[in-house]
């Protein structure tokens, strides 16, 4: 009787500690994440804290984007005015936008 | 007392399991949509919903909200059982046009911005800029006799409104209207109003840099929206601020233009000038309706840094960030900048 109790609040802990860390760790997906739009469909979903290039294949031409040391920004476009280029790394507050090829990247926060 | 150890025991594992399980069940999740179809701009809504379904709902409200007054306050397209902007410049010098409550309002409300802003953002000033449009296009300057032909045609008196019938008429058959400079913010306010009786509690609208923010994100914090040099200088300001239940509008000449012989040409036309200003780079307003910090930031845009300050300092709870073209800042007082 007294063996089964152990075990059982053995077992009871365990499954308590596997929950526990599975809802820790997989809902909260900590670090931030660049997400890249185009044309308001999801295009690709990026780690900030991985150096990383990506060449955007959007509808009207394509935007090349740099995540390095934790800043994201489009460094080539194949549009005419170059707005993306100019307006610097992503934060939380700013987007940047291409519209000619209707991209937007976008800085989610985790947790 | 042993069974009560192990019941109360028992308890706290069981409410342990539970717990994250709990929070997850009520979770806000954040979603974004964007279109790129209205307004000559991007439109991007993010906002909080507890499901896909109820963010679908209010997606849908985005969009049509969107579409609605795209088809409104356009000035190039007419669309079938609508009567538009274009619809009145096209009557411009012939007859009065009835139009619905809503475009009677956007047009008197515009009247009454090109009186506040002496005219520095005006509705009637579509004759010149459409000549600079053209020129903006093709990257070439546009001709003076032309130009000064057109601002024979911006003057506000000739539109002419009538409560009673609900009609505008146009009187200078040369003249047309431009909402160019309060269109996405009016549609922000309507939008975000649409959004809010539908039961949305936390959201940020983005027309083309004009935005819109209500309520606070789930954990408290409030949404917000940034201003930064556009300039790059070193150093320069990088501002982020509370816009909860505010709106941030940014005018700039860093948008839309080109560049001739060191001069940026860019589309904010000033009405007496006639042609694009450069004092500053951006300037950016605060404040509770988005179409006043969209009106407000064209029309500081255009003016003196004292003329603009004295006109923010008559509208309530309005801030201001001029950003001059050499670098310079100059804030309102309730606004902190941080380098």
């Amino acid at each position: 009787m007294k063996k089964n109790d152990i075990i059982l609040l053995c077992s009871v802990l365990l499954i308590a500690a596997i929950a526990f860390f599975m809802g820790t760790v997989l809902l909260d997906g900590s670090g931030d994440t660049v997400v890249v739009a185009v044309n308001g469909a999801e295009y690709a979903r990026l780690p900030l804290d991985e150096n990383t290039e990506l060449l955007i294949q959007a509808e009207n031409g394509t935007n090349k984007l740099i995540i390095k040391d934790g800043e994201a920004y489009i460094t080539e476009a194949s549009c005419p005015d170059k707005i993306c280029v100019k307006t610097g790394k992503v934060t939380e507050m700013r987007s940047v936008v291409c519209l000619p090829n209707k991209v937007t990247v976008t800085l989610e926060k985790g947790d | 007392m042993k069974k009560s150890f192990y019941g109360i025991l028992a308890l706290i594992i069981s409410l342990s399991l539970c717990l994250p399980l709990a929070s997850c069940g009520k979770r806000l999740k954040k979603y974004t949509s964007t279109y790129f179809e209205h307004f000559d701009t991007y439109a991007t809504l993010t906002l909080f919903a507890s499901s896909s379904e109820e963010y679908k709902t209010l997606d849908s409200i985005f969009k049509s909200e969107l579409e609605k007054y795209h088809q409104l306050l356009d000035i190039y397209n007419q669309y079938e059982n609508v009567v538009n902007l274009y619809t009145v410049n096209a009557s411009a010098g012939t007859e009065a046009v009835a139009v619905s409550d809503e475009l009677f309002d956007f047009i008197s409300q515009a009247v009454h911005t090109h009186k506040i802003t002496n005219g520095y953002t005006s509705i009637s000033i579509g004759a010149v800029t459409s000549v600079w449009k053209q020129a903006l296009n093709t990257h070439t300057l546009p001709d003076e006799d032309i130009l000064a032909e057109a601002a024979k045609h911006i003057d506000i008196s000739h539109i002419i409104l009538d409560s009673t019938n609900k009609t505008v008429t146009l009187t200078d058959s040369k003249m047309s209207l431009d909402a160019g400079a309060l269109g996405k913010g009016y549609a922000a306010d309507k939008i975000g109003n649409a959004l809010r009786d539908a039961g949305c509690e936390s959201f940020l609208l983005d027309l083309g840099g004009n935005l819109k923010a209500h309520g606070y994100k789930p954990d408290g914090s409030p949404w917000l929206g940034g201003i930064r040099d556009p300039n790059e200088l070193e150093g320069s300001l990088d501002l982020s601020i509370n816009i909860s239940d505010r709106a941030l509008s940014t005018s700039g000449s860093y948008h839309r233009g080109f560049e001739l012989d060191g001069t940026v040409y860019h589309h904010i036309i000033s009405p007496y000038t006639l042609r694009p200003e450069n004092i500053f780079s951006s300037v950016s307003v605060i404040c509770r309706d988005s179409y006043v910090s969209d009106a407000l930031s064209t029309a500081l845009f255009s003016m003196s840094l004292e003329d603009g300050q004295m006109l923010i300092a008559s509208i309530e709870n309005a801030e201001a960030v001029w950003i001059f073209a050499d670098g310079k800042i100059v804030t309102t007082d309730g606004i902190t900048p941080t380098t």
